[in-house]
């Protein structure tokens, strides 16, 4: 037992939990750096070996695949970055519940890419949810009402989850993951894959149950933000996701094309609301949703290519949004507000979170080299291939989601744009005249993001693709996989040569003015001070755009919004009943007993 | 002999303390808490020495042999509910040693206390329905006077009700038995159970089913019969609230609806039936219900309606699954459902309300009942690995592999709800922004122990889930209730032969 690999990487950050307990802060901080690390050279080792399996209870619970393999290698990874980041700066009000909770937090992820054996992946599964709640209450009361929203989401893919599997359970009346497969034929088999779908769907914050990732992030610990729904529920719910469309069932195309119109619609609906966001907890927050579209799509293709491209995009997306969050954390310990309107021209205080940021923005917005650009590439490749396989009216449905794709892609950079001139290029206001870079641990974990970016997006082909992906599907070459030509380098010697020329104009032409503003005749205040955020107000004023804006901040597309409405009014229907008079409660219980008895004696 | 323990200890603690300590106060807590921790001790004992009796014990309390005689029978589904019973009542008491400070009279509850637990013990070890109906009674009106116990209007009227309603039921359930008696000229439930199998099914016992249906129906809070509970519970104080929801409408209601229709009547599908009906109208309704209490108590109340009607629709389904089911949550839900309510009587004894709207941000002044609070929550809501989760795994398991799907998906979607009340109550009373009530007084040290201990137990009591252990323990107390008739043929060869065959 203590010497497996797979039990260690659950055992040992729980271990340091239980020790952190009792010792004092620092070594707390210790402790879980030590666990944390120990987790990441063993999820190496796990990946370097070829399968390893560990047995509770006279049954297999823990196993690895090449898709298991890959998760946990990131979940470690990402994982130690952050903790990085967390080693100074963390509030002080939680730091020490925050350590024993980010311990945990590697243990509950491990144990969900690794679990083999339903039940302990259902207890996994509900565990890493918890720990979002968890982490949420830490900043109670600001974040009571956001946390308990996505604790009530979180929980309710827990339930469909067990519900899923139950059925699968009952239908194949076996409990192994790994060696479940199910054709969908008969309604209980939909049921199992549409409940699973919606567990995925809950956890990755994909349309329709995304709802809750927004206003977390607006109000959570911004580490734990960047941690979980930013990087750990990316990897984790798009591992169900990937399981469920890969291995766990058989489904004819209409179902897919189903999941790539959801995929298509989360881009963009979660991409014109991050547009309009005044906040940049919010706007990253939507941005998470919008996001985990492409992996839809591209897992929902069905295809190796699009398979590839959606598996890269999650591995992306969770490095450079939690990059982006951290970012923005380091932005908001400086300054205390993540109010766009109120921050600007941090960029000469923080050079190197702003550099961090900015490598996250264009990765984001997928901007070649870097990583964004190659995994949304092979996407849109896998959609047009998929679309070249079917007839005529699937291909039209399937050609606007990808248009949706590529235009919501013009989206997050216009909101990107948004986001890096509010905060760093438009105008300091006086008050943050003082702000100085953020400490050494920030900086740093935060372009060990930035670099992973890069390195994943200019030698794309020599590492993820080669060493992650392609064992995944099984092929040997992306080459043949490929439609049309791509190279890493010539972009590259593109960007040297703009940057280049970009320079020689600037030495050229050195003739720039400086002078001081005026409005009238005065000398501009800081009330007339432009921030990054008033252009794209003209969008949310813009016709038919307006409706919709009105009717989402009326939460007319919010599930959870439905869902309280619901059980509210037939709550208070129930109530209105239960007057408090005696005679009202005898008279139920008499009507009881006749019917009951009406029933009984029918029976006879 | 060990049998009769269970009922003479708790009756005669209830009488010593009438007797001496109304004057002193603290020997009445003292004597209380003994004889709850002696019978705990008690039932852990009878509970593992069970299996090398051959799985039953009967005690014929007189010379003369059953039917001409009362006997108390301890088999596995009674012995497991002892100790549920007797666990849940010690660390009541526990608890009540220093909550019950802040009301006068303090022997009058001990006592109460005392005679309601033998009431309940009673009722799990009789053999016979009249003493079953005896020993209902006396715990039933032990707890209409617990419940009124604060003598404030409004706990008057909730005891009033109670006792009005519990009083047509209890003559419902009287009427039954003497239908039964009438046809079969003996109260033995082994004995009448022989003379139906043999005789066939008469055409008035399904009178006699409506009859202890509804009767039973109210003991165990089943909608329709549900009325009073929202009333009752609330108004007790917290260790009380703590019995009758997490153990009193389990052994009046659930335990005596699975004992005499499962072992006696050998469980007639359209009863079973007619329990889904109740049992799921159960749950949503009092999922539904909870959801827009304020009242933190009140809420649990009609928690305790939803929940009851997961262990009700477990049982009905009749699969050996479900009951297994049915009987995890039974355990289960005594535990959570016990710690929620002393958590709400921390809550009140240190801030003087229970109104969820005056509440607010208590988790940073009351640590550790906000914790307690938050495992409850957890184990309730069927979050993993707390207990509760797997109640609620293998109900739903056994839904769908019995083919109720509908009743599967109702009670995976009422879960749901169920954690979003929890929250509710997480958010209002300790995570949100301070309320208008105050931290007043500090929980004392009895109180906290108790929630602790609860707590504890929530996480700990996961573990009979473990293959083995599930097997030895769990196993054959499925089969007890499964096995249907097997109950009769265990009792049968203790029956006097000169019996009315």
């Amino acid at each position: 037992m203590w010497n497996n690999y797979l039990f260690l990487l659950v055992v040992i950050p729980i271990i340091a939990t239980i020790i952190n307990l009792f010792v004092p802060k620092i070594i707390k901080k210790l402790i879980t750096l030590a666990s944390v690390i120990w987790s990441l050279v063993l999820s190496i080792k796990v990946f370097s070996a070829t399968t390893l399996s560990f047995s509770l209870f006279g049954s297999t619970i823990f196993q690895t695949d090449t898709l298991s393999k890959f998760i946990l290698l990131f979940i470690n990874i990402l994982s130690t970055i952050i903790l990085i980041y967390c080693l100074k700066n963390v509030n002080k009000e939680y730091e020490g519940k925050f350590f024993l909770l980010f311990a945990l937090t590697v243990s509950f992820c491990n144990g969900v890419a690794v679990s083999s054996n339903m039940i302990a992946f259902l207890i996994f599964w509900g565990l890493s949810g918890l720990l979002v709640y968890l982490f949420g209450i830490l900043n109670a009361p600001k974040s009571a009402e956001s946390s308990r929203k996505a604790f009530i989401i979180i929980g309710t893919s827990d339930v469909l989850l067990l519900f899923g599997l139950a059925v699968m359970y009952v239908v194949t009346q076996n409990s192994d993951l790994y060696l479940t497969k199910i054709t969908l034929s008969s309604v209980l088999t939909y049921i199992a894959f549409f409940c699973l779908l919606l567990a995925s769907f809950a956890k990755a914050g994909a349309f329709p149950m995304h709802t809750w990732l927004p206003d977390y992030a607006k109000d959570a610990p911004i580490e734990a933000v960047a941690e979980l729904p930013a990087a750990m529920d990316k990897l984790l719910g798009i591992y169900l996701f990937a399981r469920i469309m890969m291995h766990l069932f058989v489904y004819p195309f209409a179902i897919q094309a189903i999941i790539m119109i959801i995929g298509a619609l989360t881009i963009i609906f979660a991409v014109m609301m991050a547009l309009v966001q005044h906040n940049a907890r919010k706007l990253l927050g939507y941005h998470a949703v919008s996001q985990v579209g492409y992996m839809i799509l591209g897992i929902g293709t069905g295809n190796p290519i699009g398979i590839i491209g959606g598996l890269f995009h999650m591995l992306n997306n969770a490095i450079y949004k939690s990059s982006l969050f951290l970012s923005l954390g380091s932005v908001e310990k400086r300054t205390g507000t993540s109010e766009l309107e109120d921050l600007g021209g941090l960029a000469r205080k923080m050079p190197l979170t702003f550099i961090a940021a900015l490598i996250g923005a264009l990765s984001i917005s997928g901007i070649p080299p870097l990583n964004g650009f190659f995994s949304k590439w092979m996407v849109y490749q896998g959609i047009l291939k998929t679309a070249s396989q079917h007839g005529s009216i699937w291909q039209i449905v399937l050609n606007v989601c990808f248009v949706l794709a590529v235009f919501g892609s013009a989206l997050t950079l216009a909101s990107f744009i948004k986001f890096i001139h509010a905060i760093f290029l438009s105008k300091l206001p006086k008050k943050y005249e003082g702000v100085k870079e953020i400490s050494f641990n920030n900086w740093f974990a935060n372009l060990l993001l930035g670099a992973l970016c890069v390195i994943f997006g200019v030698l794309v082909f020599a590492i993820p693709v080669k060493l992650f992906l392609l064992p995944i599907i099984g092929a040997g070459s992306i080459k043949t996989l490929l439609l049309g030509f791509y190279s890493s380098k010539i972009i590259l010697y593109f960007f040297a040569a703009s940057i280049l020329l970009g320079l020689i104009i600037y030495l050229v032409f050195k003739k720039i003015r400086f002078d001081d503003e005026y409005v009238g005749t005065y000398p501009t205040t800081e009330e007339h001070r432009a921030t990054g955020v008033e252009f794209y107000n003209e969008i949310s004023s813009m016709s038919p755009f307006n409706k919709i804006y009105k009717w989402a901040n009326k939460k007319y597309f919010d599930i959870y919004k439905w869902g309280t409405v619901f059980s509210l009014w037939l709550g208070n229907v129930f109530h209105n009943l239960h007057s408090g008079l005696l005679h009202t409660y005898a008279i139920w219980m008499l009507a009881g007993l006749v019917v009951v008895t009406i029933i009984l004696l029918s029976a006879i | 002999m060990i049998l009769s323990q269970f009922i003479f200890v708790p009756l005669l603690a209830a009488f010593l303390i009438v007797l001496f300590a109304r004057k002193k106060e603290n020997f009445a807590a003292a004597i209380a808490l003994a004889a709850c921790a002696w019978i705990l001790i008690v039932s852990f004992i009878a509970f593992f020495k069970l299996p090398s009796h051959g799985g039953m014990i009967l005690n014929n309390t007189s010379g003369w042999k059953i039917p001409y005689t009362i006997c108390l029978i301890l088999d596995n589904l009674s012995s497991f509910m002892l100790i549920v019973v007797n666990l849940v009542a010690f660390l009541s008491a526990f608890y009540a040693i220093q909550y019950i400070n802040h009301f006068t009279g303090k022997w009058n509850f001990f006592a109460l206390f005392m005679l309601m637990l033998t009431g309940m013990n009673g009722v799990i070890l009789t053999g016979d329905f009249f003493n079953l109906y005896v020993f209902m009674e006396i715990s039933l009106f032990s707890a209409y006077a617990l419940v009124a116990f604060g003598t404030e209007s409004e706990e008057l009227e909730a005891a009033f009700k109670y006792a009005t309603m519990g009083a047509i039921t209890s003559t419902m359930i009287l009427f039954g038995i003497g239908i039964l008696y009438s046809y079969t000229s003996t109260l033995t439930m082994a004995d009448v159970g022989l003379q139906l199998r043999s005789g066939g099914t008469p055409k008035m016992i399904f009178l006699v089913y409506g009859l202890f249906i509804a009767g039973f129906g109210l003991k165990t809070a089943l909608v329709p019969f549900h009325a009073w509970l929202p009333d009752a519970h609330p108004s007790a104080p917290a260790p009380i609230s703590a019995m009758l929801s997490g153990v009193l409408i389990k052994t009046l209601g659930v335990y005596a609806l699975v004992r005499i229709f499962f072992n006696v009547f050998g469980a007639p599908t359209v009863v079973l039936q007619i329990l889904m009906l109740l049992g799921t109208l159960s749950i949503v309704i009092g999922g539904f219900l909870s959801i827009v209490q304020w009242d933190f108590k009140r809420l649990l109340g009609f928690s305790s309606v939803s929940q009851i009607g997961y262990v009700v629709i477990g049982f009905a389904l009749g699969t050996p699954l479900g009951i297994l089911g049915g009987i995890l949550h039974l355990f289960y839900h005594a535990i959570f459902k016990s710690l929620l309510f002393l958590d709400s009587g921390a809550v009140e004894y240190a801030t003087d309300t229970r109104d969820l709207r005056q509440l607010g941000g208590l988790s940073k002044e009351l640590k550790v009942t906000s914790a307690t609070n938050m495992v409850g929550t957890l184990s309730i809501s069927g979050i993993p690995p707390f207990n509760g989760f797997f109640s609620k795994l293998i109900i739903i398991i056994a839904c769908i592999s019995a083919g109720q799907i509908v009743i599967g998906i109702i009670a995976a979607l009422v879960s749901i709800v169920t954690l979003a009340y929890f929250l509710k109550v997480q958010k209002h009373a300790f995570y949100g922004k301070k309320g208008s009530a105050k931290v007043l007084e500090k929980v004392p040290f009895a109180m906290k122990t108790a929630m602790i201990i609860l707590a504890a137990l929530c996480l700990i009591s996961s573990a009979i889930m473990i293959p083995s252990i599930r097997k030895n323990y769990l196993n054959p107390i499925v089969e007890t209730v499964m096995g249907r008739t097997s109950y009769i043929d265990k009792v049968e060869p203790y029956l006097d032969n000169g019996s009315v065959k």
